[in-house]
């Protein structure tokens, strides 16, 4: 942490410039399409910034913000308590920094007790689930811990009393947006009980059973199901000390979105390529080569096996041009391994350590939520979208917003798949990024985001 | 346009129907092809009628195998493939309006994908032929297997006459709530 009595910090700074302006100006400043401050300070703090400076209070700066499309004051989160507990009590800033600097000393050595080990199981991850779910009928609903929290907030008459709640849910509080989180893992688990049993009724029949494995690889499985079991039920109880694959989960998702896998999967599987189809399966050598197809005019002529063995040829000649152009820069050289940013971003969101933007979450939940055969219920419509934002305090779909408008509308079409792919080749036609191109941006974490700027 | 003109126009018809034939007949083989490599059954390729009829065993607990029977209708000019599950229950049903009654309640269940048809009762699903037709019939044909050993059992009562009592009492709570709107008077 910097020393701040020497250096103020920048959410002081900015603080202190807000000041110098009336309420209309300092809005007028927040709008700016000033694409270095923007990046620099996101919105939705400098929101914050002029509610302290403008007196706003709670609601007055929730509607700020929902209006912003920014998400509202999060009560189960440390700092952004000791903000609601401020705005309610019409604090001035420098009184919040002092609430913070005793709120943090009280709770600075907690950790978060999920997921601490390097790898996740199913098991794990259901319980998760389940520890914070209320179970009413064999349904998960998700329980209401930032409501609760939000509202003893509001109870707290003194100081001390918000103190003590302070420390009587210090294990309570989480880094993340807690609830993004929880649905995102929820949802994950539905998405991985749906190819289970996609898989088991595949086993029995004969029928798409190297298909349901392969889409099942969300799970580090496939040494295990070779296995002989008793009966389905041993299968499913096996799963559940499966690890959860990370890169998959992203590589899944990707082709969803883009019906061909992530470079980053493709440059890895050449890496286990080494030479030698035979070290790969069918399912993978088809899966290949059909990716690598979707990239290159003219080679649907090729067999399979062709046009694997061709793209390495043109990897390997492009990978030697490189090194006799960057040969005084040995230790600058690229690997295919170098890029695994997807796995490492779905890890974040299930481990909680990075915040899950409403972009992503609103594009993982319609991927996770695409189809369910035995439970409709789960099956993502936009009511039930609306609903889940609502619960994670972000703003619910906008018809006024462009990627909202898509959502809404896939959301609503009969041919959801056949709208997607249309959308994705639309953008692609027009030289225009897709939605998704915007999804990472938003994804940090909120928490460190927000101690950078106030320390 | 003159008389002259009509050898032509015949012609043209002619050569479109002709194209026609030969995209269904590719179109035939290659969803032929997918089946098999996929693990169906006695995939029979009827080029008369552009139809695929193809079986699916399914294992049972007990060991004895359960075969489903399909036929894949390829709708000419629609970019689609129908998938109508064929054997199941018997033709000549006795509880003919419970089973459609079931069906109906299962349609509430089930995406506008995979549907049941009545009289007779059917599990129809449908696949559009665009990029990923194959993996999407693999995955539609097994949903439907799915489908179809869930509500196998019920189906097969019903044609026989026999009524679960899980459906006996589902459709006397319907009942119920009916007579409860129709006693407290709905004015129309």
């Amino acid at each position: 942490m910097k020393g701040k009595s020497d250096m103020a910090s920048i959410f002081e700074k900015m603080i202190q410039d807000f000041r110098r302006k009336d309420m209309a100006q300092l809005l007028e400043e927040c709008m700016k399409p000033d694409v270095k401050k923007a990046k620099k300070i996101p919105l939705r703090y400098r929101l914050i910034a002029i509610g302290f400076v403008s007196h706003m209070t709670l609601d007055e700066l929730d509607s700020k913000l929902k209006e912003n499309g920014c998400e509202q004051l999060y009560a189960r989160n440390q700092v952004e308590a000791t903000l609601i507990y401020a705005f309610l009590k019409g604090f001035s800033y420098e009184e919040w920094l002092n609430l913070e600097r005793i709120c943090r000393e009280m709770n600075d050595d907690r950790t978060d007790m999920w997921f601490n080990s390097s790898t996740v199981t199913y098991r794990e991850l259901r319980e998760y689930v389940r520890q914070n779910s209320d179970i009413t009928e064999e349904e998960l609903q998700t329980q209401k811990v930032t409501r609760k929290f939000r509202r003893q907030i509001e109870k707290s008459t003194t100081e001390e009393d918000f103190l003590k709640f302070m420390e009587d849910n210090r294990e309570d509080f989480c880094v993340v947006r807690e609830k993004a989180r929880y649905y995102f893992c929820k949802y994950l688990c539905y998405y991985i009980e749906e190819k289970t049993e996609a898989y088991l009724a595949a086993r029995k029949s004969g029928f798409g059973q190297e298909q349901t494995l392969a889409e099942l690889n969300v799970l580090k499985c496939v040494e295990l199901l070779r296995k002989k079991f008793k009966d389905d039920q041993e299968i499913r109880e096996a799963l559940l000390d499966c690890a959860i694959s990370f890169g998959n989960i992203y590589d899944a998702f990707n082709y969803f979105y883009f019906e061909y896998v992530s470079t980053d999967w493709m440059e890895i599987l050449m890496d286990g390529y080494q030479g030698s189809l035979s070290r790969m399966s069918e399912k993978e050598i088809e899966f290949l080569a059909h990716a690598i197809r979707s990239y290159e005019d003219g080679w649907d002529e090729l067999s399979d096996e062709e046009v694997i063995q061709r793209k390495v040829q043109e990897i390997e000649e492009q990978e030697c041009l490189k090194d006799s152009q960057y040969a005084r820069e040995e230790s600058k050289r690229q690997t295919y391994q170098k890029n695994r940013s997807g796995e490492k971003s779905v890890r974040s969101y299930i481990k909680g350590v990075t915040d899950l933007d409403r972009t992503t979450l609103i594009c993982y939940l319609l991927f996770m939520g695409q189809e369910s055969l035995e439970n409709k219920e789960r099956v993502m419509t936009r009511e039930r979208l609306d609903q889940i934002l609502l619960e994670c305090g972000y703003a619910m779909l906008r018809d006024g917003d462009d990627f909202d408008r898509f959502v809404i509308q896939y959301l609503e079409v009969d041919d959801r798949m056949g709208f997607l792919m249309e959308s994705v080749a639309d953008a692609a036609r027009s030289e225009k990024n897709f939605y998704l191109y915007h999804m990472y941006q938003g994804a940090v974490s909120e928490n460190k985001k927000l101690r950078t700027l106030i320390d | 346009m003159e008389n002259g003109d009509i050898g032509l126009l015949r012609y043209c018809f002619s050569a479109a129907g002709q194209k026609n034939q030969k995209e269904t007949a590719d179109w035939l083989q290659k969803v032929s092809d997918c089946l098999q490599n996929a693990g169906a059954g006695k995939v029979f390729m009827d080029e008369k009628k552009d139809e695929i009829l193809f079986r699916v065993n399914h294992r049972k607990a007990s060991e004895k195998k359960d075969i489903i029977e399909y036929r894949v209708k390829i709708i000419p000019g629609s970019s689609q493939l129908i998938l109508v599950q064929t054997n199941l229950w018997e033709n000549e049903a006795q509880a003919k309006k419970l089973m459609c009654w079931y069906a109906a309640k299962r349609n509430e269940r089930l995406t506008h994908d995979i549907q049941y048809s009545m009289n007779p009762v059917q599990l129809k699903g449908k696949v559009i032929l665009r990029n990923g037709w194959e993996t999407e019939l693999i995955r539609r044909t097994g949903e439907m297997n799915r489908i179809v050993m869930n509500d196998r059992e019920i189906f097969e009562a019903l044609s026989r006459g026999k009524v679960p009592d899980c459906i006996q009492n589902q459709v006397r709570q319907e009942y119920q709530e009916y007579e409860r709107e129709i006693r407290h008077g709905v004015d129309i």
